[in-house]
């Protein structure tokens, strides 16, 4: 059972929430994915140690503000961010799944169900697991978010910790992907059940790490 | 928990995993619970309950080779196999097997484009290759080929058109089973077989003449179970020169007779690519009056009907048409087409659309101000640009207010293809809401009724589909769901329409129809499986037909 949390730290409300229509979406998504940042320094020593397992890529869903300050905090701890709106094909096929030809990495991200649901079963077949799930409620005009960890009891903890804290909870999602990408492949979460609908009403934001099967597992 | 394929012991399975992996290697035998569970139905029907459909492991076999070597070794140890390409049609199951316990071959490792002719059409391929990947690699070697892809498009050409998936372009591409052009088959004993012309040792024709000499089998291995494709050829359309679209409108509900032929005639001159029938009349089902007449039980009233189709300065029905070729001659179809609708429907009138040079733009697909309000969706279909939009309509969002739930469970019943049909459909689904209480969504409207439209995915008959969303409060597959969907069947086959489709959990039942003459069909399909596999050990149960070994689970799937 996922473990669930509320976290009340005022962000800038969601833009345009309810007002761009589907036709507008797409049109906005002409430029396709882009391409934020390339690997900090610091992040390419930390790559480059086979002892150390990092996050590797960041994957954020643009239309939300939430994941671009995400993407922000992230840029110093990961190679490379991308941001997309809705369809993850370009992000998929011509960056991720290329890389993931040259060997293993974790890949986290904050995205809608259908990303997530996405990415799940490409990475599935690329070798990568899910290790967590986390699932945001957004209320208030996405001022405020309800949260629901699937993730290993210590990572919940650290992460209802720190937003006991005062932490923004997009910060305690950065300290959680870090911490749950840079363990060993032994605990796993089951993949997302897409047969029930959130019936809140709200909008809800899913984060996730996918990470390197292992023989093991 | 270890699921056990039927009649087979730990001892033995532990044997046969050991087997699998000197086979495959380490790393493509999958058989945690995490690894099998990206081989689970995300919507299935018995979720969770003790029949859900799930395999005990998978292999990932890269070579003929060693899918040959996996089926030695499903033969000695009498594991059922369950071959996937990609395993991503989750409207039909996914990578889930028809026998819970059988070892996945998922093929995706095998990714070999290994030919494409952009003069004479064709490509050639393994099964793992997807849609995006072979359009990708004809982008970039420049060749003016086209692509068919279906929607979602991360499956692949060999998955889909085995599994007879249609596409959205001309009609003889649209028909994805019909488009291939031999195969290659690794046979239940292990035997590599070639189809058509592959049969000729150093053939130069082999995707260009499908039939071969004497009897053809290659059906057989489409919603079959006699063979795991290899290589599959495929048909591709010449990159037309330019694309365009055309709207045509009828007045009244009547006028659906001359618009079908209107369109049929079109579409067998191969003059149009897919036509896309609908109704303007949707913003009226927010009117109950109008509501209570679209859905009335037993008879429609057509003057009623088109009375306040006129009083809302609406048309009543209305089809897209899609030109591909040079700009003259996708000009001069569309002329033909409105003066052909005006000849049969005299109050037909004609809305241009778009007209673009192929390929199209990004822009051009994504279209800011289409002149009918076409989606975007739509045009990628339309000029097969892979794309995964589809699962945007995942979950409530800035662009799915509404969640508005886009994935599907349902059927699509085969219908003759004109307006009598369809109006006989619109009855008969009708009727079925007010008498059984079933709640069906059915094609562009939340419940049968008189906008219930067609859809032209093969270009010889129209598709009618009934079905539930995927998502919902509560797990949606319940036994009511079930039900229903067994209701639709028992109403089409009364009236001579059946599935051309679907999941393992209802291949028996859809299979039950087609009984002409005590099942000789079925009966016939189920000896040659006894004979080229005795041990029943590929695909046991799909397309309705079971091999003698597992016969006894005939109507059992997912109890």
């Amino acid at each position: 059972m996922p473990t669930t949390f509320h976290s009340g730290r005022l962000l800038a409300p969601v833009r345009s929430l309810g007002v761009t229509s589907r036709r507008q979406f797409l049109a906005g998504g002409i430029a396709g994915s882009v391409f934020v940042s390339f690997c900090s320094a610091r992040a390419a020593v930390r790559l480059t140690d086979p002892n150390h397992q990092a996050l590797a890529d960041f994957v954020f869903d643009e239309r939300f503000e939430h994941g671009a300050v995400m993407a922000q905090g992230l840029d110093q701890d990961v190679t490379r961010i991308y941001a997309m709106r809705g369809d993850v094909s370009e992000v998929w096929y011509d960056h991720l799944a290329r890389r993931l030809q040259t060997g293993p990495q974790a890949i986290g991200g904050l995205t809608t169900a259908g990303g997530l649901f996405v990415l799940s079963r490409l990475g599935h077949d690329a070798g990568l697991r899910l290790a967590m799930q986390g699932r945001h409620r957004l209320t208030d005009n996405g001022r405020r978010a309800e949260h629901a960890l699937d993730a290993p009891p210590l990572i919940a903890k650290k992460f209802s910790a720190a937003l006991g804290s005062g932490m923004s909870w997009t910060s305690a999602l950065q300290v959680v992907l870090h911490e749950v990408a840079s363990r060993p492949p032994a605990d796993r979460i089951s993949m997302m059940d897409l047969g029930v609908s959130d019936m809140s009403r709200q909008v809800t934001l899913h984060s996730w790490l996918l990470t390197p099967r292992g023989l093991s597992s | 928990m270890t699921i056990l394929p039927p009649n087979v012991s730990a001892e033995q399975f532990a044997s046969a995993m050991r087997a699998f992996e000197a086979a495959v290697g380490k790393e493509w035998l999958l058989s945690s619970e995490i690894d099998i569970a990206g081989y689970r139905d995300p919507w299935s029907m018995v979720r969770d309950k003790p029949g859900e459909l799930l395999p005990s492991a998978a292999v990932a076999p890269a070579s003929v080779d060693q899918v040959q070597a996996v089926v030695r070794v499903a033969n000695e140890f009498k594991i059922p196999l369950y071959a996937v390409s990609t395993g991503k049609n989750y409207s039909y199951g996914g990578p889930a097997p028809n026998v819970r316990g059988s070892v996945i071959v998922d093929l995706k490792r095998m990714k070999k484009i290994l030919e494409i002719d952009g003069d004479r059409h064709f490509a050639l391929v393994e099964p793992g290759v997807t849609y995006f990947d072979l359009y990708r690699e004809i982008q970039a070697r420049g060749l003016k080929l086209m692509i068919d892809n279906p929607d979602p498009a991360w499956g692949s050409p060999s998955g889909n058109s085995l599994d007879r998936g249609v596409g959205y372009t001309m009609g003889p591409y649209r028909d994805h089973a019909s488009s291939t052009c031999g195969l290659e088959v690794v046979l239940a004993n292990g035997e590599v077989m070639r189809t058509g012309m592959g049969a000729l040792p150093g053939a130069k024709t082999w995707q260009e003449y499908r039939h071969g000499f004497g009897p053809d089998p290659a059906g057989l291995f489409f919603q079959g179970n006699f063979g795991i494709v290899t290589k599959i050829g495929v048909r591709l359309m010449p990159l037309p020169e330019h694309y365009r679209t055309g709207k045509i409108t009828v007045p009244r509900r009547q006028d659906l007779h001359g618009l079908v032929r209107t369109v049929n005639y079109l579409a067998d001159l191969f003059m149009i690519g897919e036509p896309v029938f609908s109704s303007p009349l949707h913003p009226l089902m927010k009117n109950s009056e109008f509501v209570a007449e679209a859905t009335r039980q037993g008879a429609f009233n057509d003057e009623k009907l088109d009375q306040m189709a006129a009083a809302a300065k609406l048309p009543f029905y209305q089809v897209e048409l899609q030109f591909y070729g040079s700009e003259g001659t996708t000009k001069a179809n569309w002329d033909y087409a409105q003066q052909l609708a005006v000849r049969n429907v005299p109050g037909a009138r004609a809305l241009e659309g778009v007209s673009f040079p192929m390929p199209l733009t990004r822009e051009q697909i994504m279209d800011k101000n289409p002149p009918y309000g076409e989606s975007a969706i739509r045009r990628y279909a339309a000029v097969a640009v892979p794309n995964l939009t589809t699962f945007d309509f995942i979950g409530r969002h800035v662009e799915n207010p509404d969640d508005y739930v886009h994935l599907h469970y349902g059927m699509f019943t085969i219908v003759p293809r004109s307006a009598e049909a369809v109006f006989q459909v619109q009855r008969a689904w009708v009727d079925l809401v007010h008498e059984e209480g079933a709640t069906l969504v059915t094609e562009q409207t939340p419940r049968p009724s008189v906008l219930t439209m067609p859809l032209q995915w093969h270009q010889t008959c129209f598709f009618m589909w009934a079905g539930f969303p995927l998502q919902a409060e509560g797990r949606p597959m319940s036994e009511a769901l079930a039900r229903m969907l067994e209701l639709v069947l028992d109403v089409n086959a009364k009236n001579g329409w059946c599935e051309y489709r679907a999941e393992p959990l209802m291949q028996d039942k859809v299979a039950e129809y087609y009984g002409f003459n005590n099942h000789v069909l079925r009966r016939f399909n189920e000896a040659l499986k006894d004979a080229v596999d005795p041990n029943g050990i590929l695909s046991p149960g799909r397309g309705g037909i079971w091999p003698k070994a597992f016969r006894s689970l005939r109507g059992k799937v997912g109890v």
